[in-house]
This record gives structure tokens, C-alpha cells and sequence, in this order.
């Protein structure tokens, strides 16, 4: 059985230096992989470029002689398209775009250094196979990141301003921009203590320190083999974390933009799976192959990049909303935004560090009103998950994401 | 040669009235994957493709391509382009030295024509140790990649050279739960005959790194938040000189902003007196590049001299806008992007200390012996490993520390100690970031270093 993986991605990046438009790349690159499944073996050869697919059957046929072992049924007899379209411009499009972006940033922040870029990108990827299975999905974005550096700050950055958009809409654009600037420009005095923390999403550089346990110890393979952090927590009734709490991988491509397969070709069925059901654990991230190898249930969790064969993992991590508006979480006394996090750590024990470079107060209806020293977030992940958290929003972090806030309390440490 | 280093046959014919240049590459790569005792994956990856840059109206236009047959017609699109208006800006090409050479040091034993069963074989010697009951999980990898770089301009440049490095990577988890500790441990070298012949000192020091871990998970207990007296082991040291000063070294960060340059105006006070560190990418090891993405060869540059700022990293753009000289550091990770300013090996310089002299000034503190990872802005945020309470000069318990971090002046301040023997680990697998680029293999390594006052938590 053979199955033929092709990736596709199509780039036009103007890079800024210097406040200014200073490079355009264009990058088109093809991808393709043979997987060649055979008496429970798999063999894998894959070519960048432009590629001769019985080559590569033929080459990974020859790799079947490692006995790899493959012991799973692979998905079949399946069609499936999603495309998750968006703006598409000319490079000069894209120049004016930037350029009235810049202009305005430039003109109300002078005392900022704007540098790194906007990419425009599309994405596809495609599985088929002998045994019928037909997948496509393609994704249009926008992206408009700058790094800002304040003239004179000594620092190699200070903070940054970025969207990632379907279809980009200067104003709205700006309006990000703007409030987080402007907040930034404002510097208030340390703040300490027990605080609530918000979270732009689970998949930012903060949201991502924050789950750093769920996405390592929550795999399969570490806990059947007892290493987890969560080891006998699964499915055991208890409640581990906050009742209020359900946290996702998501798949649901009809209100998110996400591939709705697999690397093993998997579509689930409710397209997104909870992890943690009501504080209660309920799922790992479990592939196919290591659902086989430790007698687990298959989550549908395969990913990787298609030169390698699929090792089990979880994607876009979602809370279920418990509330519409930030504001609803948010006391009179407002919170704190973790608005870039650099590094950080979890020790075994589950204690999170999370060096926060940029921290943003919140006033109680959720508003940037100024910018706190850098400081390190402490909290331990059954206190964050469990009696610290708060909720997590319908709002979006910005208009372009799908992801809402995440609301916990954390200790912060100046 | 040609059928060794096929990018040799490729001519190019560049247009007329521009500057251009071309970065052809081809990256091969094996990779075996190990997981508790179950062989999960055999890859080879061949890529070969090729970053066109034309400059055109002060601004750069690149292309990455991986039709190598297409590039004169793709060279001559970007040259016909008007996408960018002119503008009045320092492209800093006149600064390119044209250099024809070709620098293949890996013909004599390449690492992309061995046979995967002496690889695997090897890797599989190294799994046995780590059967030990204690050990809940592991993996072992094997990668190894050769890659041919070849640079050629518009101007007559034309540089070619090799990289090869190959590797074992082991994972291990050791105790349960929350007592628990994750390591690695990793053995490479720039040929698999000098890996094999590391052979019987690198089972040695897994052995010592599984002992050591067993008694971590035994006896560590989470450190008690504050500032203390830190020992940074050399690969420590290494990514606390990458991460807290190197990429401030990197001059794309200084553009469009003269009052960071007064800041770092060459001559600055910026460490404590004891503290040299430099980089370069002559040198053997894990950040070895002969010639830079601009086809310059690479030199050593010192960047602090005893305390003093000496000297930064440049691209020929940067060292034309800030009127200083090239250093041979514009680095790409492949042919996919631009090169951008970024370090290669970057050390700080051995001290006068003896290892012991430098632990018995130290009553109270800690010692850190590894690192997950590391970060640098204004501050830095190093995660480590294993670490151990100093008492009294000696070296004691093992202790839990989820980051130590720092403002980078401040600490650099600190330094009050370095040992007199320099050490730089070679690494296989992940490397620096920057922006989008990751990862960019680098080196860096120092001898032991002693920071007064650092925040652990």
C-alpha cells in the first residue's frame, strides 16, 4: 500500500530594516513523500522539488529492508477538501499594503525601530493513497509582524505588534497596533503578588510555556511507559484540574482554520478532542502507531513534517469559552496580559517559570492601559489548570484569530 | 570532483546593469530514530536548491528556487522587476571582497555515502546503557548531514566549500512523576571515524551522566527563589555568552537607531574586566563555516576585551551603514532565505582559575552543569538541567531550578571568575533562532564561569 503526501507553499515576504520596506523574496517549493506500507513494515523516501513519484516509491520500497515496524491499518477510502481562502496580492500590493502600514506606525511612534516584515503565504498539503484516501487541504494568510525597538532602549527588541489575517483590513490593522504601542509607551510601576494572567491563546510563545506539560506529558507513548507528570491520571474520575475547564485540540475546520486531518490521514469525528473534559483527563495524543504499540485508544494526533514518518502530538490547543467578553474575568482591579514570553521553563514538579518580557496591564474591561517591568510568571500547572484558572473568552485576542484569552492566576515575581 | 560536489557543473549567466548573486546549496541528510528499543524511523533527505539576489534600486529582490535549471531565466525577472521604488540605501556590496576558492575538507570521508547499518550499529551501542529500571523512556537518534554551499556574484566571486557533521542524540526521562527528570546526551563529530573513536569516552560519560541523573531524581529538591552565587559549567557558559551577549552583537539590531550606537560605542565598559568573548567560524566544531553566505571568508572577531566593547557582527550591509568593518557573518540556515547577521562558535575566553580554585570561592550557591534551552533579549533566561548546591567550595546536594535569568550588563558585571581551560561542546540537532530563521547551526562553549549574583527560581 502506498501513500503519496505533497506539500506546497507558496511565499512573497517583503522584509523591512530600518522602519522601511528593504527586500522581496519569493519562494515556491514543492514537497513530496512515498510512504510504502507492507507486511506491517513502512518504508519513507521524500524529494523537494520537482519529483518522479516511481522513484520514490521505488526508493522507499528499498527502505522497507530496516523493518520499521508499521502495524496499523492505514486510513482509506476517503475524500475530503478544505480550503481556508484569503487575500492573495501582487507583490505590488503587498508593497503598498506594507507601506501604508509602516507609514502610519512610523508617523504617530517616531521614537520606534520597525523591522522584520509581512508574508503573504499559501499553504497546501495532500494526502492520497492506493487504498482510496484523497485529502486536500490549503490555507491563504496574511502576515504583518514587526519587531519594535525603542530608540535609544539599549535592547536588541522591546516588543512587537503582529496579526496573522485571511483578509487584512488596514483600520483594524492599525487599531491593534496602536493600542498595544501606545499601552507600551505607557510604563507603570511593578506590580507583584498573586495577579490574574492573560493569556493571548494557547499557541502564542506564552501560551505555549503555559502548556509545555500538557503537550509533552500528555503524549501516549510517556504515559504508558509511567514517565508522565499525569501518570494513573487519566480517565480516573477525578478531577485533576478546574471543573470549568475543557481543553482542546482542535480540529473543527468549519469555525477555525485548521487542516481537519492528520498526518496519518485521520478525519475525527467530533472533529475536536478534549483533553481535559471538566477538569477531568480524558485524552492523549495518541497516533495510530502508538496507539498499536501501548494498547491506547487512537486520537488522531499524528504530525510532523512530511519527510518523517508521523509521531503522535497535539496542534491548536483551545480552552472552551466559559465567558463572551475579557472583561467578564476580569475583576475592578484588571489583570495582566502575558504579551511576549522568552524562554521559560517547567521542572518535573510542574512548576512553571515564564520570563515575561512584555506585560501589559489590563484595565477591568480588558483594555491595554501601560506596560509593567519585565518579570518572571510562577505558578505550578495543577494550580494554573485547577484553582488559579479563571476562564477563557469567545472574544478573540485580536479580529483576525480564532484564538480567545485564557485567564488564570499566576505569582508574579519582579 | 563534479560527481562529489555536483553544484561545481552549474553555470550561471547573470544580467546586466545589477548586482547579483547566487547561493547554490545541496543538503544531504540520514536520520535514524530509536524509541525504546524499537527502530521508528529510517529518513534520508537530498535538497538542493539555490537563493538568487539581485539589488536593484537600493533594495534587494531574492528568489529560492530549487529549479537549478531555471536560475538565468529567474535572475532575469528579478532584474526586470520594479516592484521596490529607489531609494537612497546602503546595500554595502562594495564591501565584498570577490573571492574564487574552493574549500572541501570532507572528500576524504564522507559522511552522506556511508551505509545506514554502521550508523545504526553505533547508535545501538550506545541504547544499551539505557536499560537501566530507572529509565522510563529514551530515544536515540542518529543524524548526520553534508552539505555543499557554493557562492557565486555577478562580480566573478565564486566560493565553494563543505560542511559535514554527524551525531548521536539520546532523550531519557529517569524517575516518575513529578521526581522525575529529562537529559540528553549527545556524541558528534565532522567524521564517523572520529565519532567511533570517541567511542569508549563517550559510553563513559553517559554512564556518568545516567548515574548522576539517578541521583537527581533521588535527592533534588526545587531551589529556594532569589539571587545567588551561580557556577556555569562551559556549555553553560557557552549559551549564556550566545544568548545574553552574542545576538546583541548582531548589527542589524543597532540600524536606524544612533542612540544604541552611543550605548555601544566601541571602547564601552560593558562586563566585569575578567570577560573576553568572541566568535568565529574558522574553527572546527558545530559553528565551522570557511566562508560566509557572502562569500567572505570568516575570521575571529573579538567582541569584549577584558570588559571592553571591541568589536560586532556584520553582514556587508551593516558594516556599510555603521561604517565598520565586515566580519563575515551573514548566515543563512539554507536556500530558502536571505542571509541575516548571526553568530558562528561564540566563547568567552579562559580564565587564570583553576576549576577548584574557582568552586572554593563560593560558600553558598549553585552549580549549573546543563541546560534545555535558552533565550536572550533584555534580559536572558537560561533552563537547566542538572544542577547542584555549592557549600562551602565543594560541590553538594542536587537542586530543582526551573530558569535563571539576568539583565545582560548586570551579569556580565557579575562575573568575578573563569577557569583556564575552554571547552566547546560539538552539537548535533537544534540551533539558534532568529526571527524566522531557526535552526542555524552554532557553536559556543567558555571554560567554568563564576556570576557573583544571578536570579534563580
Amino acid at each position: 500500500m502506498r501513500e503519496i503526501i505533497r506539500s506546497e507553499t507558496q511565499t512573497q515576504k517583503l522584509g523591512v530594516v530600518n522602519s522601511q520596506v528593504a527586500s522581496v523574496r519569493t519562494q515556491n517549493e514543492a514537497q513530496t513523500a512515498v510512504r510504502v506500507i507492507e507486511n506491517a513494515r513502512v518504508g519513507l523516501a521524500s524529494a523537494v522539488g520537482q519529483s518522479d513519484i516511481e522513484a520514490l516509491t521505488e526508493s522507499a520500497k528499498a527502505s522497507l529492508i530496516f523493518d520499521v515496524p508499521y502495524p496499523v491499518e492505514p486510513e482509506s477510502d476517503r475524500s475530503h477538501t478544505v480550503a481556508h481562502d484569503g487575500d492573495h496580492r501582487s507583490v505590488d500590493e503587498l508593497v503598498a499594503l506594507t507601506e501604508s502600514v509602516l507609514g502610519a506606525l512610523n508617523h504617530e511612534f517616531p521614537g520606534f525601530v520597525f523591522s522584520h516584515g509581512v508574508e503573504q503565504c499559501r499553504r497546501a498539503w495532500h494526502i492520497q493513497s492506493d487504498a482510496g484516501l484523497d485529502l486536500h487541504y490549503s490555507r491563504d494568510t496574511t502576515t504583518l509582524a514587526f519587531v519594535a525597538k525603542e530608540k535609544g532602549s539599549g535592547n536588541i527588541m522591546d516588543t512587537f505588534v503582529g496579526v496573522e489575517c485571511a483578509v487584512v483590513d488596514v483600520d483594524q490593522v492599525l487599531a491593534e497596533f496602536r493600542a498595544h504601542l501606545s499601552a507600551y509607551g505607557q510604563v507603570l510601576a511593578p506590580a507583584s503578588g498573586r495577579l490574574r494572567v492573560v493569556f493571548p491563546g494557547l499557541n502564542s510563545m506564552a501560551g505555549m510555556g503555559l502548556t509545555q506539560m500538557i503537550r509533552s506529558d500528555l503524549l501516549g507513548r510517556v504515559y504508558a511507559t509511567g514517565a508522565s507528570f499525569f501518570d494513573g491520571m487519566l480517565a480516573d474520575g477525578q478531577q485533576h484540574f478546574s471543573s470549568r475547564l475543557t481543553l482542546r485540540d482542535i480540529r473543527d475546520a468549519d469555525s477555525v482554520r485548521v487542516c481537519p486531518f492528520d498526518m496519518e490521514g485521520v478525519i475525527r469525528s467530533p472533529a475536536n478532542l478534549d483533553i481535559i473534559r471538566a477538569g477531568e483527563i480524558t485524552n492523549l495524543a495518541t497516533n495510530k502507531r502508538d496507539a498499536h504499540r501501548f494498547g491506547l485508544a487512537p486520537t488522531g494526533t499524528a504530525i510532523g513534517d512530511i519527510a518523517s514518518l508521523p509521531r503522535s502530538g497535539f496542534g491548536q490547543l483551545a480552552a472552551k469559552p466559559t465567558a463572551e467578553t475579557l472583561s467578564e474575568l476580569i475583576g475592578d482591579d484588571g489583570a495582566v496580559l502575558a504579551w511576549f514570553v522568552a524562554g521559560g521553563d517547567c521542572t518535573r514538579s510542574g512548576d512553571i517559570a515564564l520570563p515575561a518580557q512584555v506585560l501589559i496591564a489590563l484595565d477591568g474591561q480588558g483594555r491595554p492601559i501601560g506596560r509593567l517591568p519585565a518579570c518572571t510568571l510562577k505558578g505550578n500547572i495543577l494550580d494554573v489548570l485547577g484553582g488559579g484558572f479563571v476562564g477563557a473568552t469567545s472574544q478573540r485576542v485580536d479580529p483576525f484569530s480564532d484564538e480567545g484569552f485564557f485567564v488564570t492566576h499566576m505569582d508574579v515575581v519582579g | 570532483m563534479t560527481t562529489l560536489h555536483p553544484l561545481d557543473a552549474i553555470s550561471i549567466s547573470f544580467p546586466v546593469g545589477v548586482y547579483a548573486d547566487v547561493r547554490l546549496e545541496r543538503t544531504t541528510a540520514h536520520s535514524i530514530v530509536l524509541r525504546d528499543g524499537v527502530l521508528e524511523e529510517v529518513q534520508t533527505t537530498t535538497e538542493t536548491g539555490a537563493l538568487l539576489r539581485v539589488l536593484k534600486h537600493g533594495r534587494w529582490l531574492y528568489a529560492s528556487t530549487t529549479a537549478l535549471d531555471k536560475i538565468d531565466q529567474a535572475l532575469a525577472e528579478l532584474a526586470r522587476s520594479e516592484a521596490l521604488s529607489p531609494v537612497e540605501a546602503t546595500a554595502g556590496i562594495d564591501g565584498l571582497a570577490v573571492h574564487q576558492a574552493a574549500r572541501y575538507v570532507f572528500d576524504d570521508e564522507r559522511v552522506d555515502h556511508l551505509e545506514v547499518p554502521p550508523k545504526l550499529a553505533l547508535l545501538s551501542r550506545f541504547t544499551g546503557g539505557l536499560g537501566r529500571a530507572a529509565i522510563k523512556t529514551w530515544s536515540a537518534q542518529w543524524s548526520d548531514t553534508h552539505r555543499d554551499r557554493r557562492f557565486v556574484s555577478s562580480r566573478g566571486a565564486d566560493v565553494r566549500h563543505d560542511y559535514q557533521e554527524c551525531g548521536l542524540r539520546l532523550r531519557f526521562t529517569v524517575g516518575e512523576g513529578a521526581r522525575a527528570v529529562e537529559e540528553r546526551f549527545v556524541g558528534a563529530d565532522h567524521r564517523y571515524s572520529g565519532l567511533v573513536a570517541q567511542e569508549k569516552v563517550l559510553l563513559a560519560a553517559l554512564e556518568e551522566t545516567l548515574d548522576k541523573c539517578e541521583h537527581f531524581v533521588a535527592d533534588a529538591e526545587a531551589v529556594q527563589a532569589g539571587t545567588a552565587t551561580v557556577v556555569l559549567s562551559p556549555e553553560v557558559a557557552g549559551v549564556f555568552a550566545h544568548e545574553s551577549f552574542g545576538h546583541k552583537s548582531e548589527a542589524d539590531f543597532m540600524l536606524g537607531d544612533p542612540a544604541m550606537l552611543e550605548a555601544w560605542a566601541m571602547g564601552t565598559s560593558v562586563a566585569s574586566a575578567l570577560v573576553t568573548i568572541t566568535d568565529g567560524g574558522a574553527d572546527w566544531g558545530s559553528g565551522y563555516m570557511p566562508f560566509d553566505d557572502e562569500g567572505q571568508p570568516t575570521t575571529k572577531t573579538v567582541l569584549i576585551d577584558q570588559g571592553v566593547l571591541v568589536g560586532r557582527l556584520h553582514s556587508a550591509m551593516t558594516a556599510a551603514a555603521l561604517d565598520e568593518t565586515p566580519t563575515a557573518n551573514a548566515r543563512a540556515i539554507s536556500f530558502r532565505f536571505e542571509p541575516i547577521v548571526r553568530m558562528t562558535t561564540t566563547t568567552f575566553a579562559a580564565g587564570t582559575f583553576s576549576r577548584e580554585d574557582l568552586f572554593k570561592g563560593v560558600d553558598d550557591g549553585y552549580f549549573i552543569e546543563t541546560f534545555k534551552h535558552g533565550s536572550g533579549m533584555s534580559t536572558f533566561t537560561i533552563a537547566p538541567g542538572l544542577c547542584w548546591r555549592i557549600r562551602n567550595g565543594e560541590l553538594a546536594e542536587p537542586v530543582r531550578i526551573a530558569v535563571i535569568t539576568g539583565t545582560v550588563f548586570e551579569t556580565l558585571n557579575e562575573i568575578d571568575g573563569l577557569s583556564d581551560q575552554v571547552e566547546i561542546p560539538f552539537l548535533v540537532g537544534g540551533g539558534c533562532g532568529k526571527m524566522e530563521q531557526w535552526p542555524l547551526s552554532v557553536g559556543f562553549g567558555g571554560p567554568y564561569v563564576r556570576v557573583r549574583k544571578m536570579s534563580v527560581a
